[in-house]
């Protein structure tokens, strides 16, 4: 039996995977103890859904009988991982994280949940969720199913939406990696909030069968770990086509950083106001330091700004019209009333009304979004800015009131850059940087379509130079 | 249980927000000028 040291649970995928080749751990014991974790530790952050305990242990004999005939299916292999509870596991409760889907049970499995499970990934848990991922807007942090999601660094703050629990329980150390989607924001938050890597794919490049739909043209699906080779390692995994997903782009993902540009060819956008003017005081340091750092990789920095856009107003009114077509049933039929926010109530209830007249017109000016950032990129490679622009608010903050009564900068710099590269389906990585008092603050990178090999690349050469991924919460 | 129920409602200003919110939106797309020529950004595929 191997000795689990605290540290030991804060291992990179790696790290796991020669510990498993080489026979100085087992699969079972790994599952066993991640389990055991989880479940004890799991509920401290409201992070679970769902132990797996049983079934992880019984996928884990297996990875331990191919390990024995050296059958090696490559670097997940017997590494166990958790999964946000808006991807079905066929026989299982797949709640969405909110009360009026309870009960549901699908008969399927969610395709990038068997991608990992034929890479000999073992799944422990299934891990909380804002409601309906937050696609009616939601005002507190408790808008869960189960609860507000805390976050490790400390108690009395938020994790971050909609993926709260792999947020949580990556950083806890309860999961290796976990996998959580974004609509606009809902890998990068929680993994900034939660000072851990997150990937957030090219629109198309994950399969989205079997996970809950809340906005056609938006949702993707990502990893959330440690490292950003972590996210290139778990990414390859669940890469690739899907007939049974539309939106599907039919692509594979390879890993290979070695055969990414080299840094001194690469030219990183930024906005100076998001580090000087929108930057949370606090948190400017961090942000600044970790500019410094990205210089000393060889890229070449170059001042840029977004295009001029309504992006708020594009996004809302996309996802508040293709929210309302799927969610129209548990609207109209007043189950909607059952969920635990009362914004995300209202948001849903009035989404009904959005015209089609609108909804049109918001994917046209997405469009011409799209045509004026591949312009853009004709300057740059990738775009930096911070994740956040501040550390995690506290949980009894209402999260639709501004938490800082500075001025407002009159340059917009790249705030909108969430809600604009999740509308042109562009991918990004969320790297740690530092921290803003006790709480962990991020960088985030934007590439183009299929760029993610180039993003983890410079991820994993700034993880080089720096600790800060390496950073784990107060036991 | 009615009461219960009754409490979960939203709030009348959540409801009339969230439609000004999205009366909002769509005056801003109004303003949006934008070429005829510019198809929406879906695809569908035959």
């Amino acid at each position: 039996m191997a000795d689990f040291t605290e540290d030991l649970y804060f291992s990179t995928i790696p790290e796991w995977n020669a510990k498993l080749k080489s026979k100085q751990i087992s699969a079972q014991e790994l599952a066993r103890a991640f389990s055991t974790r989880l479940e004890k530790l799991g509920p401290r952050y409201n992070a679970l859904a769902l132990s797996l305990s049983e079934r992880a242990v019984r996928m884990a004999k297996s990875v331990d009988d191919d390990i024995k005939r050296e059958r090696f299916r490559g670097p997940l292999q017997g590494i166990p991982f958790g999964v946000k509870d808006l991807l079905s596991l066929a026989g299982k409760p797949t709640t969405w994280g909110a009360k009026p889907y309870a009960a549901q049970v699908f008969d399927y499995d969610a395709t990038a949940l068997k991608k990992l499970e034929k890479a000999g990934g073992v799944l422990v848990g299934k891990l909380s969720m804002v409601e309906l991922a937050g696609g009616g807007g939601y005002r507190y942090a408790a808008a869960s199913l189960f609860g507000p999601g805390i976050n490790p660094w400390d108690r009395s703050c938020w994790s971050g939406g909609s993926s709260s629990g792999p947020g949580s329980a990556v950083a806890a150390g309860l999961v290796p990696y976990a996998i959580g989607s974004e609509t606009s924001g809902s890998i990068l938050t929680p993994s900034a909030y939660c000072g851990i890597t997150g990937l957030r794919p090219t629109y198309g490049l994950v399969s989205r069968h079997g996970a809950m739909p809340l906005s056609w043209t938006l949702d993707k699906i990502g990893p959330m770990c440690r490292s950003a080779e972590d996210c290139g390692l778990v990414l390859a995994a669940m890469a690739g086509g899907d007939s049974d997903d539309p939106g599907s782009a039919g692509k594979s993902f390879y890993f290979a950083p070695e055969f990414a540009r080299k840094m001194p060819d690469i030219r990183v956008g930024y906005a100076p106001v998001d580090f000087a003017g929108w930057a949370d005081p606090a948190a400017r340091p961090a942000f600044e330091k970790a500019m410094a750092d990205l210089k000393t990789l060889g890229v070449t920095m170059v001042e840029t700004k977004l295009p001029d856009f309504p992006y708020g107003p594009v996004i809302g009114t996309v996802i508040s019209a293709e929210g309302a077509s799927v969610f129209e049933s548990l609207i109209r039929s007043g189950k909607v009333d059952e969920l635990a926010d009362k914004k995300q109530i209202a948001g849903l209830k009035a989404s009904l009304g959005i015209s089609s007249l609108d909804y049109l017109k918001a994917m046209r000016i997405r469009r011409e979004i799209k045509r004026a950032f591949h312009r853009l990129f004709a300057e740059v490679d990738v775009l930096l800015s911070p994740t956040r622009f501040g550390p995690a608010s506290k949980l009894t903050e209402p999260l639709d009131r501004p938490s800082s009564d500075r001025p407002v900068p009159k340059e917009p710099g790249m705030r909108a850059l969430i809600p604009a590269s999740n509308l042109i389906g562009f991918p990004a990585l969320s790297l740690p940087c530092g921290f803003a008092g006790n709480l962990p603050v991020a960088i985030q990178l934007v590439g183009l379509p299929f760029s993610e090999n180039l993003l983890c690349a410079i991820g994993r050469q700034y993880q080089a130079k720096t600790d800060w991924h390496r950073r784990r919460p107060p036991a | 249980m009615a009461g219960a129920a009754s409490a979960q409602q939203a709030a009348p200003d959540d409801l009339g927000e969230a439609r000004k919110q999205i009366e909002r939106n769509s005056e801003t797309l109004l303003k949006y000028e934008i070429s005829v020529a510019t198809e929406p950004a879906f695809q569908f595929k035959a």
